[in-house]
């Protein structure tokens, strides 16, 4: 408690500095992102404070930390305000640290898959939890590493900030399946088998938050993986691989103006309503025109 | 073991597949029809599927405890029947020619 009240009030009093820096920069910030730190900041908060000593509160702790601030969080993207907010020479530093193969590489899907599920499956199924029970300096350690491996992980799949070099959608949400589904097989046989020093009735009740209360969670990182593949769908032909697919030539711009800013003409009745094709042509034309 | 990945993908199947239908729709190439047919026949076929294996075969689980089992499995099983005809019926007259 009287760790986790010092390092949230900088964490928001930081971030509002970074937005008052933009702003004086002429450069504008979303009120909605700035909402979400403040929630994912008090959300982590909360999470450390709800674990005492019972195996269900710890489980409310271990959604709220784990899975929830670090969703939270990578929404608010710290990383792009503070590219805006910092002098030019500060913002190429942070972003040469980015492009650094250590960056890379502990951001890969993968490693943080394997760090944040990894870590679930050692603290329950050794003697860690136990012993984060007794031992004050373990439990710090233990929120820490639950809090830090959900963020990576979260901004490992998802969020606006800067990654550059993120994994390809397809790896990205196939780790994100193999994840969810590890971390909720562990949530089932905690149910079965409660970890060591626990008694079965609390293990049950808190594999059942585990179980249930990070589905939403689950669920809005698939959404958000599905949202950017949609929105890359969308963009003109020219900013997406074309697959082997040809833009047409343009139509030659010959006639008057009336029948240059005309619109294109409906595609016929011949042509399938349900062949996309007619849209992805009139996409083309509209970009290379 | 096997229920956290079905949980898992099955999240994943459900959201990525509306977003695929977002995408027909805004490109304007979604056929309702079709479209309505396939869900059909998911829809049967996993009832049916449900109802003769899981229900009969393997025993798992009944749809109502402690009552005569007869009539509820007709029922169950006739209407995953109807579904499964009228959806593969949608899905076969609208084929287009390319698909032929």
């Amino acid at each position: 408690m009287t760790t986790v009240v010092p390092i949230a009030v900088a964490a928001v009093l930081g971030y509002g500095a970074l937005v008052g820096l933009a702003h004086r920069r002429g450069r504008g910030w979303r009120a909605w992102r700035a909402l979400c730190w403040a929630a994912g900041v008090t959300v982590a908060a909360l999470g450390p404070v709800a674990d005492h000593m019972d195996f269900r509160a710890h489980m409310i702790g271990h959604v709220l930390l784990g899975m929830l601030a670090p969703l939270l969080l990578v929404l608010a993207a710290p990383v792009t305000l503070a590219l805006r907010a910092l002098p030019v020479a500060a913002a190429r530093r942070v972003s040469a640290v980015l492009r650094s193969r250590a960056v890379t590489a502990g951001t890969h899907p993968v490693v943080t898959a394997v760090l944040t599920v990894g870590g679930l499956w050692v603290l329950y199924r050794t003697g860690l939890y136990a012993a984060s029970m007794r031992h004050p300096t373990v439990l710090l350690l233990v929120h820490a590493h639950v809090f830090l491996a959900g963020w990576l992980f979260t901004h490992s799949l998802v969020g606006p900030d800067p990654a550059p070099h993120r994994a390809g959608l397809p790896v990205r949400a196939a780790v994100l399946v193999l994840a969810v589904a590890a971390h909720d097989v562990l949530a089932k046989t905690l149910y079965a088998r409660p970890p060591a020093g626990v008694d079965p009735g609390g293990a049950a009740v808190g594999a059942q938050v585990m179980y249930y209360g990070g589905a939403p969670v689950e669920i809005a990182l698939f959404v958000l993986l599905g949202a950017e593949w949609f929105r890359r769908q969308g963009l003109p032909d020219q900013h997406r691989p074309l697959n082997g697919r040809r833009c047409p030539p343009p139509r030659p711009a010959s006639g008057s103006p009336a029948e240059f800013w005309s619109p294109a003409p409906r595609p016929s009745s011949r042509t399938p309503r349900r062949s996309s094709r007619a849209a992805r042509t009139q996409a083309c034309r509209t970009s290379s025109s | 073991m096997s229920d956290g990945l079905f949980h898992a993908f099955s999240w994943f199947a459900t959201v990525a597949a509306l977003f695929l239908l977002a995408q027909l729709r805004r490109d304007r190439a979604l056929h309702r029809r079709r479209f309505v047919g396939g869900l059909l026949v998911g829809a049967g076929a996993f009832q049916l599927y449900d109802g003769l294996v899981q229900h009969k075969l393997l025993g798992l689980h009944q749809i109502r405890y402690d009552v005569a089992l007869l009539p509820y499995d007709l029922v169950w099983n006739i209407t995953a029947g109807v579904l499964l005809v009228v959806g593969a019926a949608l899905v076969l007259t609208t084929r287009t020619r390319q698909a032929r």
